[in-house]
């Protein structure tokens, strides 16, 4: 090394310390590093979380492309809101609840452009005469995809994320209540109301599936 | 050997007190990987179909192109939010530097009337004429009858005082 090169080096700035490894380290140190700037960290983050949020958002909006959207307008704002997370908030729990939010606001934007189901339906009515055995237990993902995007055109937004959140999430009572920014107990009325009305509904609209259960269209009240 | 829960009970359960009755947990567990008693736990609980709404199921390749792709988007995202921000700050900068040359060509106009106002309010040049004479007056002479006469200007001047008193 010539005494250019040592100049050079002597005057460069130091690089900034290595963190440890991102891969070790927990969701909320990811975060607290996220909020002092740490690039890397925010990478690190979306590796891990990319999957959960776009099962999350798939299912409420029922659209791939549209919960692709709805993930990477989260990320973003998790990096432009990075300085308001309080370490004393579950990560999770804040992210959730941004891509909760940013979904509801996709569901209301699209309300207005939503089209009628009955071509939704028509096809399901196809599928279902065309099987030799019409029933729940039959219905391919598709299917399900298809069913519950209409019937939960009728729930409210919350009563639509308390359900899938508490439901098929599996998240607590109070962590929804805390994504959703609301008391339990209006998660609680949430989901009584959401699951009394999808259930009515899916065997009045689909009694065909409801048949093989012995179940006809009064068959099953909550 | 498989342990096929008890639907009917589990759901009358859960239904009554909406919360979830001990051993929900492994019964969902059981449905998701059980086909024998789908049938019956749909009876029990037709929303159970719901569990089935597609599942983003990626192989690890897949998923890491998809945060890969994730990545890229989020910091064309932030990349487009700094251009942004730089451009109004540019815009910002253009008028802060239209506003100071205004404030400047106005600044300048607004100083010359201080100037004017300061030369209004000086005493004009003929001031000192109107001064009261170094000659006494008349009064001063405490002689009713007297005349003061006062010729000449500045450097040289003569004063002449008659009274009818005075022996010339």
């Amino acid at each position: 090394m010539n005494m250019l090169q040592l100049v050079y080096s002597a005057s460069r700035p130091s690089p900034r310390p290595q963190h440890a490894p991102w891969a070790e380290t927990s969701d909320r140190e990811l975060l607290m590093a996220v909020r002092e700037g740490e690039e890397p960290a925010l990478n690190e983050l979306i590796s891990r979380k990319t999957k959960p949020l776009l099962q999350l958002c798939q299912r409420i909006l029922g659209d791939a492309e549209e919960a692709r959207d709805v993930v990477q307008v989260t990320f973003f704002k998790v990096w432009e809101n990075r300085r308001k997370f309080d370490d004393r908030w579950s990560p999770n729990t804040w992210i959730y609840r941004i891509a909760s939010n940013l979904a509801i606001d996709h569901l209301r934007s699209r309300k207005s452009r939503e089209k009628s189901h009955e071509p939704v339906r028509q096809h399901l009515r196809q599928v279902a005469d065309s099987r030799a055995h019409r029933d729940l237990s039959r219905l391919q993902q598709t299917e399900v995809a298809m069913i519950f995007r209409e019937l939960s055109t009728g729930l409210s937004e919350k009563q639509r994320m308390v359900f899938l959140l508490r439901e098929l999430e599996g998240l607590s009572s109070p962590e929804v209540a805390e994504i959703l920014g609301c008391r339990e107990s209006t998660v609680r009325n949430h989901l009584f109301n959401a699951r009394k009305y999808l259930r009515r509904e899916l065997l009045r609209r689909y009694p065909e599936y409801a048949g093989g259960f012995g179940l006809g269209e009064a068959g099953e009240e909550a | 050997m498989v342990n096929c829960p008890d639907w009917s009970r589990l759901a009358a359960e859960r239904k009554r007190d909406l919360s979830e009755p001990e051993g929900w947990a492994e019964a969902l567990a059981h449905f998701d990987s059980c086909g024998l008693c789908h049938k019956e736990a749909l009876a029990a609980d037709p929303l159970l179909v719901f569990r089935r709404l597609p599942a983003v199921e990626l192989t690890p390749a897949e998923e890491s192109l998809e945060v890969e792709s994730m990545q890229q988007a989020v910091a064309a995202m932030r990349t487009a939010r700094r251009l942004e921000a730089r451009g109004r700050f540019a815009g910002w900068r253009r008028w802060a530097a239209a506003a100071v040359l205004a404030a400047v060509s106005l600044g300048v106009g607004r100083d010359k009337s201080p100037r004017l106002q300061e030369v209004a309010a000086v005493p004009p040049a003929y001031a000192p004429a109107v001064q009261k004479p170094a000659v006494p007056t008349i009064e001063d002479l405490d002689r009713p009858g007297a005349r003061v006469y006062q010729m000449g200007d500045e450097g040289f001047s003569i004063s002449m005082i008659i009274d009818e008193s005075l022996d010339v």
